[in-house]
């Protein structure tokens, strides 16, 4: 599994070295965007953008393992997001996101991980140039959803069954495909209905019907490839 | 490059836990903004002449862009200072990085390559009332508007010098790594040694910098920063 295997990398190589030249293997990596989010600490830094229709809550979980959690106001629709502000740093075609969430109840509420192009516009952050996980309350198993410029489709259940705890998942995009795992497992490849644009991370907390629940998320990775 | 040795932490990575690990940092630019404001944050955002735009890229590795005013000698510059507000002029930095055992490292570049324009990023030792980069302890590298060439550039708080690396100026990234020593600062660009500067050495303590400016010539000048490591050795 390659949860940190690239930011080790990093620091690997900008270790002490007596005579003061990176060696030249490492530029290729070097060279591209890689972001990592602990969610610790007492709130979120000035990185993130909170959006939300209504008044839904974002606070820092003063709990151990806790991360930081988004619940969306009390309407149906109304969501808890957070994104970049579209400010879009990744490609559709070559990037990687690693996410450590959970969503500890299911009380008809959804969530939903991964990257996209329009944040803050639900549900046109799922369902418009998008690639993660989308968590609804009918959904048995965890999925890999992708969406083009205009249409979302959802892979088969991936074999890894819905549950309350923290999972890792990683989904990666290129130009032929995405690929996702869950916890290191047996990987769900999707060919169809690509993301076409540049994008960043979201996360987000829906109110559907007036049923809600939750999002927890302790890790965000992600780099262009 | 060695394959790392997989472990439970990160600072294992960097070294022993034998060993007690001095300062470092790492910045990634992205993100909807910079981590920095009035209430404790990273960096301080300070301008000269005319104000700047500083702000996140929304582009692919983009990174985060300085556009300075129009007027000569503006400029935009962040670092970590005690913060009264973003504003015109010189805070006193904040500095955790040692003048002769440290290293920075940068991904930058220099947007518009023409008459007037300097990249910069390292280590400034910037004080309330100095003067831009020449008047204080500084070690930095990029672009200088009479030179043709990337340079390295140190500042012992009297003396500001530059050496002229045989590198030319570019729209494209590049990594710049800074070593400094008690005897020589040496400047790496892309994996390779490029000058070793004995002059002018900078003489306590530092933060790290970008720096864009515009000296004389037309409109505002650009740079953009996506990375940035600093370490005390």
């Amino acid at each position: 599994m390659a949860t940190y295997e690239d930011i080790r990398n990093i620091f690997t190589r900008s270790s002490n070295n007596p005579t003061g030249v990176l060696p030249t293997t490492s530029y290729t990596l070097d060279i591209k965007n890689h972001f990592v989010e602990w969610f610790g600490g007492k709130e979120l830094d000035d990185r993130w953008n909170e959006s939300q229709s209504g008044t839904g809550t974002f606070a820092m979980s003063d709990s151990v393992n806790g991360g930081f959690t988004l619940y969306p106001a009390s309407s149906n629709t109304n969501y808890a997001q957070i994104n970049f502000n579209n400010k879009r740093p990744f490609a559709h075609n070559g990037s990687v996101m690693i996410s450590v969430w959970k969503q500890p109840a299911n009380n008809g509420g959804a969530s939903t991980v991964g990257m996209c192009n329009s944040a803050g516009t639900s549900p046109n952050s799922w369902n418009k140039d998008f690639y993660g996980t989308r968590l609804w309350t009918t959904d048995t198993h965890y999925k890999l959803r992708t969406a083009d410029a205009s249409t979302v489709t959802e892979s088969a259940n991936s074999d890894v069954a819905r549950n309350t705890n923290f999972n890792v998942f990683r989904w990666e995009a290129t130009s032929s495909n995405v690929i996702m795992s869950v916890n290191g497992g047996t990987s769900v490849t999707k060919t169809t209905n690509l993301p076409t644009a540049k994008l960043q991370p979201i996360l987000m907390s829906w109110n559907e019907n007036g049923n809600r629940d939750y999002l927890h998320v302790s890790y965000v990775e992600a780099w262009n490839t | 490059m060695v394959s790392p040795t997989r472990t439970n932490s990160l600072y294992e990575q960097v070294h022993p836990l034998t060993t007690v690990m001095e300062n470092r940092f790492v910045e990634w630019f992205v993100g909807k903004d910079l981590n920095h404001g009035t209430s404790g944050k990273v960096w301080y955002k300070g301008y000269s002449v005319s104000v700047p735009t500083m702000s996140m890229v929304d582009d692919i590795g983009g990174g985060f862009k300085i556009t300075t005013g129009t007027n000569t000698y503006s400029d935009g510059r962040i670092y970590f200072a005690h913060d009264n507000g973003d504003q015109a002029g010189y805070e006193d930095s904040v500095k955790q990085f040692t003048h002769n055992s440290s290293t920075v490292i940068s991904i930058f570049k220099e947007i518009n390559v023409t008459t007037g324009s300097y990249s910069l990023s390292g280590f400034t030792g910037m004080a309330t009332g100095n003067a831009g980069t020449t008047a204080t302890q500084n070690a930095n590298s990029g672009t200088f508007q009479s030179l043709s060439n990337v340079h390295c550039r140190t500042g012992d708080g009297t003396t500001t010098s530059q050496l002229e690396t045989d590198l030319a100026k570019d729209t494209n990234w590049h990594i710049h790594r800074l070593d400094l020593y008690s005897a020589n600062c040496k400047l790496a660009v892309d994996g390779t040694l490029k000058a070793t500067k004995t002059t002018n050495l900078p003489q306590s303590g530092m933060s790290p910098v970008f720096y864009q400016a515009k000296g004389t010539g037309s409109g505002a000048k650009e740079g953009a920063i996506r990375y940035m490591e600093a370490y005390n050795r």
